[in-house]
């Protein structure tokens, strides 16, 4: 049995039949073959498939995809405007030259956090971004540069330092 | 994974008459942090699914006398940016600032930890203390159950399996009050031991009333009422501090688990209830 839903995903309408139970993660994943957003825990506790749901970063690997019928989704996808390195968006940017990215398994979802982040903090302090960040886990423990990277798109978003 | 009927009522009538068809087991959906986490890792059966997404008026937090009704699709997040919160009710903030993650925040809601009835729900304690209650809404009508007599077991409640919790109510209350909490781990981690003080103090700096409330540490979250009895009518000092967090530790029926032994999470809620009396008598002074 399936549900018939309308998801726009970057600014793309898409109709699906979707079972009921499957997750938002799968239908991006394997029926639009949007496959930036990784699976990890599967129970929302280390972040790599968070996505943007009508502007909240929320877990998509426990994210019915039928509950977000209507909603734009923005995923990791989204962010860049083309394949070409200066097309990457601010936080792209701010990862590649801090060195944030090293496995690169978890980074689509600390963008995703991060981009909506952002937006309700300009001005992060570090205890924020540590606070907000805990549900992203990088395996590879490259913590520090990550953090360096979030203030960094942070000051280039308010204009203080060029990119 | 095994499918499920879907319903995405439209009002609560709807949703009732969903919670009815089934087919059973019918589990009410608001954030989902819980009841998916159980169905995909825990192969929790579920034979329906009733959706509150699309039902008006229950994803906003609205003045009521003097408090607040949170409705049941509020997230943790909306409690966190709530500046009705913040003046009315603000400890309940400190608590939802501790629970989940900033992503998990976003979809989890406080009447899904209500209902969801953890022992060591971190929402409870702010509840319990500030004397709240739960909107319900059956075929019979709506009723309300006051947070005391709300939960009846470690994940059970009393709401009838077709039922709706809809909302929280969280009256004003004069006084003070102060959150604590211990896990392992700082977030994305249930509680070993937390505790919601509230107290009202008189003119002369005595205690006119005190709530202490025990989360992780018995099957249900509820009160010390020991331990209120003893805040009640005296002054905050060392000693009167200690015999509450001593009635506290006495009135615990904490069970070993996978996170901490019975005998440590006595002791935590004996200095959880301590340190945050401790801070109190602090602000009070």
């Amino acid at each position: 049995m399936t549900q018939r839903i309308v998801l726009t995903v970057n600014g793309r309408r898409y109709g699906l039949d979707v079972p009921p139970q499957k997750m938002l993660l799968k239908v991006l994943r394997d029926d639009l073959e949007l496959t930036g957003t990784k699976y990890g825990c599967g129970s929302g506790d280390c972040g790599t498939c968070v996505v943007e749901i009508d502007g909240r970063s929320v877990n998509s690997c426990i994210t019915l995809a039928v509950e977000a019928d209507g909603c734009e989704i923005t995923t990791v996808e989204g962010l860049a405007e083309g394949v070409r390195p200066e097309q990457l968006d601010t936080l792209q940017k701010a990862f590649v030259e801090a060195g944030a990215v090293q496995c690169g398994y978890c980074t689509p979802g600390y963008l995703m956090t991060a981009r909506a982040f952002l937006r309700t903090h300009p001005d992060p302090t570090d205890e924020e971004i540590r606070e907000t960040f805990e549900g992203n886990i990088c395996r590879c423990t490259g913590y520090v540069k990550i953090k360096q990277a979030i203030l960094h798109a942070a000051a280039v978003l308010r204009g203080e330092v060029t990119p | 994974m095994t499918p499920f009927v879907y319903h995405r009522p439209t009002s609560l009538d709807e949703a009732v008459a969903a919670l009815e068809q089934g087919p059973a087991p019918a589990y009410v959906l608001a954030g989902g942090t819980d009841l998916l986490v159980r169905y995909k890792l825990q192969n929790q059966p579920i034979g329906a699914v009733v959706s509150l997404r699309d039902i008006p008026g229950l994803d906003t937090i609205e003045p009521e006398g003097d408090g607040l009704r949170i409705g049941a699709r509020v997230c943790l997040a909306q409690i966190l940016e709530s500046g009705l919160v913040a003046e009315r009710a603000p400890v309940l903030a400190d608590a939802a600032r501790r629970m989940g993650n900033a992503n998990i925040r976003n979809r989890a809601t406080i009447v899904g930890n209500l209902c969801n009835a953890s022992p060591a729900a971190d929402s409870a304690g702010p509840l319990l203390a500030l004397d709240a209650e739960v909107v319900v809404v059956g075929p019979p009508g709506e009723r309300r159950v006051p947070i005391g007599g709300w939960f009846t077991g470690p994940r059970s409640q009393c709401l009838a399996d077709d039922e709706v919790a809809v909302a929280v109510v969280v009256p004003k209350q004069a006084g003070v009050a102060r959150f604590e909490r211990l896990a392992n781990r700082r977030t994305a981690d249930l509680a070993l031991a937390s505790t919601c003080l509230h107290l009202v103090f008189a003119d002369d700096g005595t205690v006119a009333a005190a709530r202490v409330t025990l989360g992780a540490v018995a099957a249900t979250p509820r009160r010390s009422v020991v331990a209120e009895a003893i805040l009640q009518d005296v002054s905050l000092t060392e000693e009167t501090i200690r015999a509450a967090a001593e009635a506290a530790a006495n009135d615990a029926q904490p069970i070993d688990d996978v996170r901490a032994s019975a005998w440590y999470r006595t002791e935590m809620i004996r200095n959880l209830v301590r340190r945050g009396l401790e801070a109190l008598a602090g602000g009070a002074a």
